[in-house]
């Protein structure tokens, strides 16, 4: 039997990890019963709607409040003019931005009052995108501004040591290593691929029909609580705590059903001019009443996350496929504010992806404002962007090299111990490869040699449909370090729970933690619950990305560490002679046993009446029959292991299709998808996420693009109707979870997999459809009229 | 959602009475896939007052064959019509539109009355009022068509004149091809007659009853298809229904209807004319798919439509 005090970081063998379990949350969230922010009904509670501008850019220059106020019902009217600290400034910048809120007893009630707001404007000159912005004469969105664009900066490495790691890290407008001119000199074969395009819209907002603060407590006890949908509730706390000046201690945070979603992640990184926060917030604080400011379908889907990419990349080789250098010249629409472009770019090229040969990456990175609504990246800060334009390009190249676009990933992917910048320290290294594994898996499923069939096959591929094969990798970043809490408890009956705050996302979600729990106490899954969803429970990080899988990994093995540590002290004591040493004992869900002999269970009723058998200060011993009051608790805070380099997703999809070259319709699309996670604690929680992956990567790629108006910059995808996430019926889906073990960020061996999922798919199915038709599709989505230009046929 | 009266019709007649009583501001309902969609974007200013739930009228749910005609009532769910066994067997183009409409969801809820009357989905028809205010369009009684000027990927490329939206009901296509009429509480309509450019003729105290198909002769052969971006669920870029009689190896008699090109189904007689007395060849079907599409002139963005409507006319010819 294993010694559970060492972790065996995957190998096992594990009587519950690994094995398939249902999330404890799931009939909750399919049946209904499930509390969202937006379902809780609080005495007294007042309703707050917004007023939307229906101009591009403009500025408020008045408003006519009165009618609104003297409607019956109407509590409270807020603008800049009353509320700048919720406002901000006067002037708008997209259509469809706030400019007013009403508070009323009801949502009719602030509907109509909205309707009664008397807005004057100021129309000023806009311009609907990315690429109308760049354009000479293009009005400038942001004040104070000469271009739309700006380059931003990041770290330019030198001083290469014999392992291949950069030693020193300097900040400056170009991003890499080395000297791509002399790269370029030193290859055989030089790739170059302009202005590729790629964009995500991921619908709904951040915060699901909005949320509600209740700021209604006694001056003595200034308590504020928010209800929002969020996966960091911690992390969040204090962003909701600075809108009100609040103490990061009075501020609580509710959210017991949350997943993917970041409840704060407007208030900061996400969007400066975010207000629904803010204007719940201080209605609440004005009225002293619980209010919530709700969205409907339409505010979601206008507020919903949007985000452009554009690129031009330049990639030198050698003969025999491996990479030498790496030049890129990256665009991230950033809307109405001056956002940064970070991650879109550095994490699919030599940087990280493909840090194997290349010691030459120049890098330039930069973004572009526009009167459009930009929520954020999403997706690990763009990578989903960056891994598009990037894997488009090296299948260009593997053309260009006459090399299987297999077998060049494979040459080039990512390499354990090669350079991680995106660490942004000197000398940081790549902890764990597996995109050769992911590539061999998929490869073999789809019988990838057979089907590819070779460069020149394209041109012999003839009749009106045609079948196509491509393929792409992912690689993505895991999320950061800082620590995380949770509380053990077991009881008499054999039960036990763990209490925490973690969100519902990564491979350690409520289940994941529940099954490390039951693995460390021997105990089954399904006698363990999970208390989560408040900041009354312990901290947890916010999980961006597997965050919490080493995070949360240790957290959870230590806390349930202590608890079978007292467990079995106290069953020790029922066994004649008591064993001196607490590995010679085991537990089960029967009760506490010897090793040696494990007919021989001491019932967990005895082992925690011993709880209440002991000899006071006094000296005078006790005992009170009472054993099923009582539970025996572990508590651990940790971080991940002190100098561990936290490993990325690494993945690799190959999609298939069929293509239709005289309506440009695609149809029969299958995915393969494959994600080296280290050990997969619960397998059905990666195959979800591969299969969400590939049905939200693929639907962005084929058919969603975020659409306004040319004459009025508003949004014209205000609904779900023009969100296209493909569904099973869509897309079949075969998944590859692919074990790698012995990563020592998670007490199970496990690593990332979550937040890169849709990485690959876009890609991939750009470089199917040239298998299939000989055309080049490096702007997204691939839409029926886009294929029939491309073909000739429009 | 803004407020309005719900008033339960026990009979058809109670139905158009409410309907009059209102003076068209009432609106329908019977599924409310769409009605409550309307009501929820506050679509057009004070409208509906009032629902009339026509749900609670019996009689109105039911496929037979009565002679050489099928009768579907108004209220017939769009996946009882999907799975029924006279509508595969004899009329499966009708069959298959009714099955590609939205989703199961949707199918189990919506009826082929609603289907038919359903508003269009232009998105700037449908922008909802409360961002930022409502695009007064023609349709809605004003002035301008937004389309030709904006964004107008998925508007219609013949028909337009003042409103370029086009019909978004899958199953008016199938019906337009087997040439189908539509009963109301005053009338029967020819399918050809059943949409105006800016939506159906019904008049404001009128009710779509039943729906008509007639029986295609011997020799028929019925084809739907319907592109759109999933298969699963959306509206359609460009469909196609039709119905082509062929007798002693030639066309005798053809309907082929387009769907996603128009404001209402359009019904491709050049395409008609080049098969008819005809032997079907590729060629000919290739010529007939030109022919279709001459009359088409689109706007900036929806130019495909008239590659992907020429291919299905001649894949509905050829099939």
């Amino acid at each position: 039997m294993v010694d559970l005090y060492v972790p065996t970081f995957g190998v096992g063998p594990y009587k519950v990890i690994g094995t398939r379990k249902p999330s404890p949350t799931a009939a909750d969230r399919v049946t209904g019963k499930a509390m969202y922010a937006a379902d809780f009904r609080l005495p007294g509670m007042l309703f707050a709607r917004s007023l939307h501008c229906p101009h591009a850019h403009a500025k408020v220059l008045s408003m006519d409040t009165s009618a609104a106020e003297a409607l019956p019902g109407v509590k409270l009217v807020m603008n800049y003019f009353n509320f700048p600290k919720v406002f901000i400034e006067p002037e708008i910048y997209h259509a469809g931005e706030e400019v007013a809120a009403v508070v009323a007893v009801d949502i009719d009630t602030a509907d109509k009052a909205l309707l009664l707001i008397k807005v004057e404007y100021e129309k000023l000159p806009w311009v609907g995108d990315m690429i109308e912005a760049q354009k000479p004469g293009a009005p400038m969105v942001l004040k104070d501004t000469k271009s739309n664009m700006r380059i931003t900066t990041g770290g330019f490495f030198s001083e290469l040591n014999a392992a291949g790691l950069w030693g020193k890290r300097v900040t400056q407008e170009i991003r890499g290593f080395g000297d791509v001119e002399v790269g370029f000199k030193e290859s055989d074969v030089i790739v170059e691929v302009k202005d590729i395009r790629h964009a995500m819209t991921k619908g709904p907002a951040a915060h699901g029909l909005g949320l509600t603060t209740d700021y209604t407590r006694s001056e003595a006890n200034k308590l504020v609580t928010f209800y929002t949908d969020s996966k960091g509730l911690y992390a969040d706390r204090n962003k909701f705590a600075a809108i009100l000046g609040t103490p990061i201690g009075k501020a609580r945070l509710i959210s017991p059903y949350a997943s993917g979603l970041w409840g704060g992640v407007m208030l900061g990184v996400g969007n400066r001019r975010e207000r629904s926060g803010p204007i719940s917030a201080w209605a609440s604080y004005t009225l002293g009443k619980p209010v919530w400011h709700h969205f409907n379908m339409h505010e979601e889907e206008v507020r919903s996350c949007y985000k452009c990419i554009q690129a031009n990349i330049k990639i030198g080789f050698k003969s025999d496929g491996k990479m030498v250098a790496w030049e890129g010249y990256y665009l991230d629409e950033s809307g109405n504010q001056d956002g940064s472009a970070e991650g879109s770019c550095e994490r699919s090229t030599p940087m990280l992806a493909y840090n194997r040969h290349a010691r030459h990456c120049k890098l330039t990175a930069g973004r572009v404002a526009s009167n459009r609504l930009i929520v954020g990246d999403y997706v690990g800060y763009g990578t989903l962007h960056g891994q598009f334009c990037a894997e488009v390009a090296m299948d260009y190249a593997a053309e260009a090299l006459k090399i299987d676009p297999v077998e060049l990933r494979k040459i080039n992917c990512m390499q354990k111990g090669g350079f991680d910048a995106h660490w942004n320290t000197a000398l940081a290294e790549c902890s764990a490869e597996g995109h050769r594994e992911c590539l061999d898996a998929v490869s073999a499923t789809t019988n990838w040699k057979t089907k590819w069939g070779g460069w020149d096959s394209i041109k012999g591929k003839t009749g009106v449909i045609r079948h196509g094969i491509g393929v792409a990798i992912k690689t993505h970043t895991g999320g950061g370090w800082a620590g995380t809490a949770m509380l053990c408890k077991m009881f008499p009956d054999g039960s036990f729970e763990l209490v925490t705050s973690l969100g519902d996302s990564g491979q350690n979600r409520p289940q994941g933690e529940l099954m490390a729990a039951a693995e460390v106490l021997g105990l089954p899954y399904e006698r363990g619950t999970i208390m989560r969803g408040s900041t009354d429970h312990p901290y947890s990080i916010m999980l961006g990305g597997s965050t919490g899988t080493w995070n949360h990994g240790f957290a959870t093995w230590e806390a349930a560490m202590n608890v079978r540590k007292q467990v079995l002290g106290l069953g020790a004591e029922l066994f004649t002679p008591v064993p001196t040493d607490l590995n010679l004992l085991d537990m089960d869900q029967g009760g506490v046993f010897l090793k040696s002999d494990p007919t021989n269970k001491k019932t967990y009723t005895n082992v925690f009446a011993r709880l209440a058998s002991r000899v006071d200060a006094n000296g005078k011993g006790t005992f009170e029959n009472r054993a099923g009051s009582f539970e025996v608790a572990g508590y651990a805070y940790r971080r991940a292991p002190e100098g561990l380099i936290i490993p990325r997703e690494k993945g690799a999809a190959i999609w298939e299709l069929d293509l239709d070259t005289e309506t440009g319709e695609i149809t029969n699309l299958q995915c393969s998808t494959s994600d080296n996670m280290g050990r997969a604690v619960n397998p059905p929680v990666i195959e979800n996420q591969q299969t969400q992956g590939a049905h939200h990567g693929g639907g962005w790629a084929l058919w969603t693009d975020k659409t306004w108006d040319p004459t009025t910059g508003r949004d014209l995808t205000y609904n779900w109707i023009y969100e296209y996430p493909a569904t099973h019926m869509d897309v079949a889906v075969k998944m590859h979870i692919v074990e790698i073990f012995g990563d020592k960020s998670n007490p199970w061996g496990a690593t990332a997999a979550s937040e890169g999922q849709p990485n690959p798919h876009g890609a991939a199915i750009s470089n199917a459809i040239y298998n299939a038709a000989g055309i080049r599709m490096k702007q997204s989505p691939f839409t029926p009229w886009k294929i029939l230009e491309a073909l000739g046929k429009v | 959602m803004k407020e309005f009266i719900h008033r339960n019709a026990k009979t058809v007649a109670e139905a158009v009475a409410i309907l009059g009583e209102y003076k068209g501001q009432a609106a329908v309902i019977a599924g409310g896939t769409d009605i409550l969609s309307v009501i929820k974007s506050d679509l057009i200013a004070g409208f509906p007052q009032a629902l009339v739930n026509i749900k609670t009228i019996p009689g109105l749910d039911y496929i037979k064959e009565e002679g050489d005609i099928l009768k579907i009532g108004t209220l017939t769910t769009l996946a009882d019509i999907a799975s029924n066994a006279t509508v595969k067997g004899s009329y499966p183009a009708l069959g298959q539109a009714a099955f590609r409409v939205a989703a199961a969801t949707l199918r189990s809820m919506g009826t082929i009355g609603g289907n038919l009357c359903q508003r269009t989905r232009c998105w700037y028809y449908r922008y909802p009022d409360e961002m930022g205010g409502r695009y007064n369009c023609f349709r809605k009684g004003g002035t301008l068509c937004y389309a030709p000027s904006g964004d107008n990927r998925y508007h219609a490329v013949v028909g337009g004149q003042v409103c370029f939206a086009i019909v978004p009901a899958d199953t008016a296509l199938a019906l337009s091809a087997l040439n189908a009429t539509i009963v109301t509480n005053k009338r029967s309509i020819s399918i050809d007659n059943f949409y105006i450019v800016l939506g159906t003729a019904l008049a404001p105290d009128e009710i779509v009853t039943e729906i008509q198909v007639p029986k295609p002769k011997a020799g028929t052969k019925q084809y739907f298809y319907k592109q759109a971006f999933r298969r699963t669920i959306d509206w359609a870029l460009v469909e196609v229904g039709s119905a082509i009689t062929i007798e002693g190896g030639v066309v005798t008699s053809s309907r082929i209807s387009l769907g996603g090109v128009a404001p209402m189904p359009f019904l491709a007689t050049g395409a008609s004319d080049v098969i008819k007395g005809k032997a079907i060849t590729e060629a000919l079907a290739v010529t007939a798919g030109e022919a279709a599409i001459s009359t088409m002139i689109p706007l900036s963005m929806n130019k495909y439509k008239l590659q992907i409507s020429k291919t299905l006319v001649k894949r509905a010819i050829l099939a």
